[in-house]
């Protein structure tokens, strides 16, 4: 009676797993007919769809199959039970399969004596009153043991027999995913900086926005007005790397290392570096106080 | 059955290290505080190189272990082996060393540290003559107790002593491995290992300071104040033999998890990261039983303040040793390391596990060294709540902070350039989070006060006996009972794991 | 008793199993032929380093993340700290990380910050140092400090814990001179605390020549 019971259950169970697949292969059907290109994509993915169904499929069989035999082998012990302790056990023993599964399911997950019955594990140990139960230990704590060893080993596993990538590699491919997602993004981009024909800006816009970079930026040397503390002064005529706006484009992109100006290209696009380099330039000759010595050469911008 | 003889338990020396518990925690969390503010308003050093932030962490760290909580495992350790063993400690000489020495060490550190005298290993700051001095006092320690252990009058020797023992044993090794050094002054001395053996050699040591300083010691004290603060049997005999050995078989190899993603061989960071994630039950071995000892008892933890700190400081062992190993996991810790998400971590544990259930020992205990009730319950009451505010206000900001900060470190423009290319951005951006964290150590740390103030009139209402009398029957058997006992409760043990 | 030596093996095993192939096999640590021992007024710069904790707060760990090669340059090897006793890692970046700090900002940027970070970097949560410019360096135990620090294996020259110091003022004279070029005015400047701590933080990182940030 019961059987039969399991038996119909487990025909739902397959019909309903066929429909929910079908639904499933429908949708991706239609999103796939949405697109023209990927035919093969459409039929790898059924493939391995349908692979990982008949996967599911044969592994919900197993465990049908186990709780099966599961159930079975209750029943034999429940009439084990009966035999060798009587009728009342017997009973108890049948009134405990009949509570609802999440109960059940708690107990054996958990599996701990009741408070009432707890004299039953008492230990005979009493340490300066304490006295120790023996519960035996809860099995999801057991599983959740076992769980995280089995993890452990296949995590070095992966890592150190297997041949997973070491952190070299996931560095390299972390870079190299970088550059490419650079490359198409610096493609749909119109504004580059032609660096050898530059013109200094003197759109308000880009120099207030090449002042914000500045005082975020180059105020620690350059001090505020531009007058120059541990860098040299920007508002006098003298440069040591030269003047104008390409010469002092370049000296902000690529810096000055040995004498601790940094290159700002890590740091600052190109459009940023030129509205920069034209902000400084438009400090020329405005003699700020306190202004540090010139330095370099007095720069005379070449004529054609 | 065998005579039965009468004794004494040694409590003048459980009151010394109960007061400075008491002391201590004032001390380690005041100057933590301090450090906190710094980060708010730098100037708070006044401008006095020994007051600085770098120089005030270190001192805060090593109060708030080796002082408040050192003292701390040494009051439960000297009030529960005798009752434990039914004997008088060993030597009362060897106790007030033990204090005194103790004592010494933590002002000597809170001089040199703040003179800039450091070796610079965190939690192991402390230079060679201190180091030396801590070895001595450490192993004076260990004679008393295992002088006690072979003196005493109980067969069995109940699971709160193995926790003591595996303590003793591993801060041994541990202090002398981290700590060979060559002097080059009485201030100054050069570690033999350096680089990267200096980092897993530091980190294996780090990383167990916290585990067998701050965990296995206080899983004994759990396993002692709990039930009798509850009155309840132990829940499970069998988990505490199991998780016990799983628990320091495996956290010793954990201590690689501090150095993910650095120039530490890869095959050596795995190795930590995968016992860190083995790690979890074992902890939760000691959490469980825990909880499930208060099976039978959760009426009067609503209503007992002793009970409430032992069971937050339970849970948050618990979310604290679920918390590491989660922290462990390679992609997790690219995250979070080197923010202020360890700094909360680590208060979950040592505010939450170690705070709360020293306060809730101390709770306990005084009453009861003192003969008296609590002088207050209400007081006891606020505390707690004053406390776990605190807790929250100070952990949750700097798991945003740490979020926040890691984010912004690693976020890009779609031109591929650091889109807060300026550090300090990322740090202004979280001085919000600096302040509530602040709050919150103010929070906890009036809490402690409160603390301070309700016991200091208990002890003034209460008559303390220095000596208590007791009576149990000499000891009948000999080691070999003992012997087979563990062994075979291990064995069985092990079997019904199956 | 039993007990003590059943759990002195437990812990002992994860240890030794960890530690002993990282002292003993060479190969994890793979050598750099261009990474060199401190100077003497390095070595004293990253002591003064020690001894106010600056560790506390900045890290030296360039991980290999794309984020943090772009912010602070090529990612921290493992030979690269051969010398390092103690290894100054850090676990906590309340600042940025230090180990490619060497080569970015002039002396005088150093100078300027210790004195005052916020004047360098507005905003900063760094306390001022001014200590560092006013002590003078204590030199008393440097050729032990040469001498201990060969014993355990740095390869300094035999004899020369007697030049050290000799080799410490050249070096000293050289970044004082640069920081006088850049107008600051201190007549003991070269026998100053300063002029180590800027010595280290200007050799950091730079044992091996990083990548040029251009493209």
């Amino acid at each position: 009676m019961k059987k039969n019971k399991l038996k119909k259950q487990i025909v739902i169970t397959i019909l309903a797993l066929f429909s929910s697949s079908l639904v499933f292969a429908q949708g991706a059907a239609a999103t796939a007919s949405g697109t023209s290109q990927a035919n093969s994509e459409v039929y790898n993915s059924l493939l391995s769809n349908g692979l990982i169904f008949f996967a599911g499929l044969t592994m919900l069989g197993a465990v049908l199959a186990l709780f099966h035999l599961l159930s079975m082998m209750i029943k034999v012990q429940q009439i084990k039970i009966y035999q060798e302790q009587g009728l009342e056990a017997y009973q108890e023993k049948i009134k405990e399969s009949q509570e609802p599964l999440w109960k059940r399911q708690y107990k054996a997950w958990t599996n701990v004596v009741p408070i009432e019955k707890e004299n039953t594990v008492m230990l005979d140990h009493n340490y300066d009153g304490i006295k120790e139960l023996d519960n035996s230990l809860p099995p999801w704590w057991v599983a959740m043991f076992y769980i995280t060893i089995f993890l452990g080993v296949i995590f070095f596993a992966y890592y150190h027999v297997l041949g997973g990538p070491s952190q070299a590699d996931e560095y390299n491919a972390e870079m190299k995913v970088a550059e490419q997602a650079k490359a198409a993004f610096a493609a749909t981009q119109a504004n580059q900086i032609d660096e050898d024909n530059l013109e200094a800006s003197t759109d308000p816009q880009d120099l207030a926005i090449g002042k914000t970079i500045y005082s975020t930026n180059c105020v620690a040397c350059h001090l505020a007005n531009g007058e120059g503390s541990v860098g040299p002064n920007l508002t006098d005529e003298f440069w040591i790397h030269g003047g104008g706006i390409t010469n002092v484009y370049k000296t902000i992109k690529n810096g000055v290392p040995e004498k601790g100006m940094i290159a700002w290209s890590a740091q600052l696009k190109p459009a940023d570096m030129y509205k920069v380099s034209s902000y400084i330039l438009s400090l020329q000759g405005t003699n700020p106080p306190n202004a540090k010595a010139p330095q370099g050469e007095k720069y005379v911008p070449e004529t054609e | 059955m065998a005579q039965v003889e009468t004794f004494y338990y040694d409590n003048a020396i459980v009151r010394k290290f109960t007061y400075a518990t008491m002391l201590w925690s004032v001390v380690g969390m005041l100057v933590g505080l301090i450090a906190a503010f710094q980060l708010i308003m730098p100037d708070l050093n006044l401008g006095i190189p020994y007051t600085t932030f770098g120089r005030i962490r270190p001192l805060h760290t090593n109060a708030a272990i080796f002082a408040f909580v050192g003292n701390g495992i040494f009051m439960g350790v000297y009030y529960s082996l005798q009752r434990l063993l039914k004997t008088r400690m060993f030597s009362n000489t060897l106790s007030n060393i033990h204090f005194w020495g103790w004592q010494l060490i933590i002002v000597l550190a809170a001089v040199t540290l703040p003179l800039g005298i450091t070796s610079s290993k965190e939690y192991a700051e402390l230079e060679w003559p201190i180091d030396i001095a801590i070895a001595l006092v450490w192993v004076v320690f260990g004679i008393n107790m295992f002088g006690t252990i072979i003196k005493r009058r109980e067969n069995h020797m109940y699971v709160a002593i193995w926790f003591y023992i595996a303590t003793w044993i591993t801060v041994t090794v541990l202090h002398i491995g981290n700590n060979i050094e060559i002097p080059v002054s009485a201030t100054k001395s050069y570690g033999i290992f350096a680089g990267v053996q200096d980092a897993l050699v530091q980190w294996w040591y780090g990383h167990n300071a916290v585990a067998f300083f701050l965990t296995t010691p206080y899983l004994g004290l759990m396993y002692y104040f709990l039930p009798k603060a509850a009155n309840r049997p132990v829940y499970s005999y069998r988990l505490s033999i199991i998780h016990f050995w799983a628990l320091i078989f495996i956290y010793i190899w954990a201590g690689p998890h501090h150095l993910l993603y650095t120039s530490l061989p890869d095959w050596a960071q795995s190795l930590g990261s995968v016992f860190s994630i083995m790690l979890i039950a074992p902890s939760w071995g000691g959490m469980l039983n825990g909880l499930l000892t208060l099976r039978g008892a959760w009426d009067r933890v609503r209503q007992d303040p002793v009970l409430k700190f032992m069971v937050v400081a339970i849970t948050a062992y618990g979310m604290a040793t679920f918390e590491g190993p989660m922290l462990s996991i390679k992609s997790v810790n690219a995250i979070s390391h080197f923010t202020d998400w360890t700094i909360g971590h680590v208060h979950i544990g040592t505010l939450g596990w170690n705070g709360f259930l020293t306060f809730g020992i101390l709770y306990w205990l005084i009453p009861r060294l003192f003969n008296t009730n609590l002088y207050s319950l209400k007081l006891a009451n606020a505390h707690f709540w004053i406390g776990t505010l605190g807790i929250a206000f100070y952990a949750i900001p700097l798991y945003w902070a740490g979020w926040a900060q890691s984010l912004m470190w690693k976020e890009f423009t779609p031109d591929g350039f650091l889109k807060y290319g300026n550090f300090l951005e990322t740090v202004t951006q979280i001085m919000p989070m600096y302040y509530i964290r602040a709050l919150g150590g103010t929070l906890f740390f009036a809490g402690t006060l409160v603390m301070i103030y309700n016991l200091i009139k208990t002890i003034k209402q209460g008559a303390f006996i220095g000596d208590e009398a007791a009576e149990a029957p000499a000891q009948v058997a000999t080691a070999d009972v003992h012997k087979e006992n563990i062994g075979t409760a291990g064995l069985s043990a092990v079997r019904c794991k199956c | 008793m039993q007990m003590l030596i059943l759990s002195a093996i437990a812990i002992l095993i994860g240890g030794i199993i960890e530690i002993t192939p990282m002292v003993m096999i060479e190969s994890n640590i793979p050598k750099i032929a261009s990474v060199k021992p401190y100077t003497p007024l390095e070595l004293h710069g990253r002591d003064l380093y020690i001894r106010e904790g600056c560790v506390g707060c900045h890290s030296q760990m360039v991980r290999p993340f794309r984020s943090e090669t772009e912010r602070y340059g090529e990612y921290s090897k493992s030979g690269e700290y051969i010398y390092d006793r103690p290894f100054l890692w850090g676990s906590k970046r309340t600042g940025p990380d230090l180990h490619r700090e060497g080569g970015k900002y002039p002396d005088s940027w150093h100078y300027n910050h210790m004195v005052d970070p916020q004047s360098m970097s507005p905003g900063s949560i760094m306390p001022p140092y001014p200590w560092m410019l006013r002590d003078e360096m204590d030199l008393g135990t440097l050729p032990r400090k040469i001498k201990v620090l060969r014993s355990l294996g740095t390869p300094y020259p035999a004899g020369f814990e007697d030049r050290a110091v000799a080799d410490l003022k050249e070096q000293a004279a050289g970044i004082a001179a640069r920081l006088r070029a850049d107008g600051i005015e201190d007549e003991k400047l070269e026998k100053r605390d300063i002029i180590a701590l800027i010595a280290y933080l200007q050799r950091l990182g730079t044992d091996i020549k990083p990548k040029a940030a251009t493209n």
